[in-house]
């Protein structure tokens, strides 16, 4: 706490110093944002945000950009209500380097890639940042070297280069298992005796419950084999602007490796076994093959991206089971086994894409539509849903009110039995302007549905928000 | 020849003369609009809400020929680092600093407001007068030329008629009254300061008025440089994002 006393005093000053220097560039802004449950009235979320930006070009040749956040999060009664300052960004872009239209950047980064709107399976060289769930398309900063090279003015190439592996934020909060993984263990354990050993009366299979879980999770080593490639070509043709991108690198969600089952207690004659299991996460590596287009087609804003995943080898959770025989005290030559569950196959990639279309009506009315196949954390394609979403929005009273009233979604988690597994969300927003740098937004957030997806978890988390931002 | 034909031909003949007359006339006001090769201008708009209540805006912008612009807002905070950069083909990319990367706009988008204010995407576009519009007519209006123009088919706009009040002198336009479907004037823009610099004639004051909403914006040029020989690679999207 002293650090961080000592670190804030340190901005502050440095803040005040560099005010006074009229070429200096800070900027940033505040943002209150505040969300109460609707059922009963308990706080869902409270963050006080200052972002505090310092911007500096020198000429034409290079410029240094950085943005660091304050913030206190949660119940201010928890000792973890203040946040330590966050690096969110601290580069230098240095123009023309080595050669003409070479640009390099370097430091801490957030590269963009995709050209949908705000949802971009391409995007995944900087891990999600799902700590709020409803700010979409946040991710974290990453450490990185990123090279784009304009040979001609409507050609881009990119090369990045992310030395440093990070696990992606995981939802913070009444939020926090919200995007968890669902741990499915198998029920039972196979029992067999050795040949030249007395049979005994034992059945073929015995029920496991699982008493304790416990997650290990096992970072990539720091060391630069375990950096992350990228490499992106964008080509604007006849008012058409494509993509294609490769990645190579961790994926942030973690998958179970090895569970290792310890005996709490075992009655097979009830054949039923209590059992501790101790998992150990790693991080897949994936290739990612990426491709995008934006356009615009008689006034409508069109745009698609999709992503092919391939895992870099097969995901296996191998489990490793007990020696029921030490546990009995006796050798009867008992052997139990619990098949490895396969994770991830290598010749098993999955798709996930976005198609989406915006139009600007003449009375003002702008909606914007997206088909997504496939959210942030899934993966497989088994796991992969589909979300239908839509906002139309308006600007009225000289500008200073926008209204969404008509904005949400729609998710299928099963076509076969839509009616058991589908949610929908409803999110309709109001945002006042009173000035120019002052923006007020208020709405709800009302989510329904049936079955096990990941947005039916949400269903009683149904809030009414406000959200202050002041730009300086 | 019959007297009808006669007719009929004299009719045909003085409607393609006025065309053509017209159609020289808005040529003249285009040349006369981006006779310079490029132009790097800081920009002052002061938006009036219906009560008076007045904000501020100010912004730089880039302009070579009549199809490459890159306009980029100063203040306010909000609003700072925000850039439009337009190219030919109706292309448009829109760069938000809290976006982090630039987007294509639709070209539906163009006829809103731009920015608060109350000039459109269009109005703010720099492309010529005559890629987008038929002139139709013209007459004299003592030292003035006034010119009607009419959108052309492939043009997707909210207007449907623009009268053009000009200066016969230098073909400098000093008003346009913009028409919606129903024939109804909806938007005025008047120029001011309408002098010669250099070897250019230019205004510097542009009063736009919403007649609808009872607004109006004034943008000022607080200093302007001709032909300084911008390159086209201050054009492109790498520019935009660099800010």
């Amino acid at each position: 706490m002293k650090r961080l006393a000592i670190f804030n005093i340190f901005v502050v000053c440095f803040i005040i110093v560099n005010g006074q220097n009229e070429n200096s560039g800070w900027k940033g802004y505040v943002q209150p944002d505040y969300r109460v449950n609707m059922h009963d009235g308990k706080w869902l979320w409270n963050e006080n945000r200052l972002s505090l930006q310092w911007d500096k070009k020198f000429e034409e040749k290079a410029r240094f950009v950085t943005d660091i956040w304050f913030r206190t999060l949660g119940n201010p009664n928890d000792p973890a209500w203040l946040k330590l300052p966050e690096v969110r960004e601290a580069k230098i872009e240095v123009y023309d380097f080595i050669i003409p239209k070479l640009d390099l950047t370097l430091g801490r980064q957030r590269m963009k890639w995709g050209t949908a709107d705000k949802i971009n399976p391409t995007d995944n060289i900087n891990p999600h940042d799902l700590e709020d769930i409803w700010d979409f398309g946040r991710h974290k900063p990453s450490d990185a070297l990123s090279l784009k090279y304009y040979p001609t003015e409507k050609t881009k190439m990119e090369l990045v280069y992310a030395p440093f592996f990070q696990p992606i934020q995981m939802p913070a909060g009444v939020y926090s298992n919200l995007l968890m993984p669902e741990f499915s263990f198998p029920d039972s354990m196979s029992i067999r005796q050795k040949p030249g050993y007395p049979p005994l009366p034992l059945p073929s299979k015995v029920a496991i419950i699982v008493d304790t879980l416990t997650l290990t999770y096992q970072n990539p080593a720091f060391n630069i084999n375990h950096s992350a490639y990228a490499f992106r070509f964008s080509q604007h043709i006849k008012g058409i602007d494509i993509s294609a991108s490769y990645h190579y690198g961790f994926d942030g969600i973690p998958v179970p490796s090895h569970a290792y089952i310890t005996v709490d207690s075992m009655n097979l004659l009830q054949n039923r076994t209590y059992i501790s299991v101790n998992t150990t996460l790693e991080y897949p590596k994936f290739h990612r093959i990426g491709l995008d287009f934006t356009t615009s087609v008689k006034g409508i804003g069109l745009w698609g991206e999709a992503c092919l995943t391939i895992p870099d080898k097969n995901y296996l959770l191998k489990i490793h089971t007990p020696d029921l025989n030490q546990i009995l005290g006796i050798d009867l030559g008992i052997v139990s086994e619990v098949p490895d569950s396969v994770i991830f196959k290598k010749n098993k990639p999955w798709t996930k894409f976005v198609i989406g279309a915006d139009y600007t009506f003449e009375n003002g009315i702008y909606v914007n539509m997206q088909y997504l196949h496939g959210f942030l954390h899934e993966r497989t394609s088994k796991e992969l849903n589909d979300y239908y979403l839509i906002r139309m929005e308006k600007r009225v009273l000289d500008e200073k009110i926008k209204l969404a009233p008509v904005s949400g979604g729609l998710v299928i988690n099963d076509y076969k039995d839509v009616s058991n597994n589908y949610a929908w969300m409803w999110i309709p927003e109001f945002v006042y302007y009173p000035n120019d740098n002052t923006e007020i937004a208020t709405g709800v957030k009302i989510i329904d549905g049936k079955g096990k997806g990941t947005f039916n978890s949400l269903k009683d988390l149904d809030e009414v928000y406000l959200r202050i931002k002041y730009s300086f | 020849m019959k007297p009808l034909n006669v007719l009929i031909i004299s009719l045909l003949w003085a409607i393609t003369s006025v065309a053509q007359n017209a159609s020289e006339v808005l040529k003249k006001m285009d040349d006369a609009i981006y006779a310079p090769k490029d132009q790097s201008i800081s920009i002052k708009m002061t938006v009036y809400d219906k009560n008076g209540k007045t904000s501020v805006r100010e912004a730089t912008t880039m302009q070579k020929g009549n199809n490459k612009r890159i306009f980029r807002f100063t203040s306010p905070a909000s609003q700072a680092g925000i850039g439009i950069l337009s190219l030919p083909d109706d292309v448009m990319y829109l760069y938000m600093p809290a976006y982090e990367k630039e987007r294509r706009i639709a070209s539906s988008a163009k006829n809103q407001g731009f920015a608060g204010t109350d000039f459109s995407y269009d109005d703010m576009e720099s492309k010529s007068y005559a890629e987008k519009y038929d002139a139709i007519s013209v007459k004299t209006e003592g030292n003035d030329y006034v010119l009607e123009l009419k959108p052309k088919p492939t043009h997707k706009t909210d207007y449907t008629k623009l009268i053009i009040t000009l200066g016969k002198d230098n073909y400098y336009p000093k008003k346009v009254q913009y028409f919606d479907k129903t024939n109804n004037q909806i938007k005025e823009l008047n120029n001011s300061k309408i002098e010669k610099k250099g070897n250019y004639w230019v205004a510097t004051v542009f009063e736009m008025k919403d007649l609808r909403k009872g607004t109006k914006t004034v943008m000022e040029f607080t200093s302007v440089k001709y032909d300084s020989g911008l390159s086209d690679d201050e054009f492109t999207v790498r520019k935009l994002t660099q800010k």
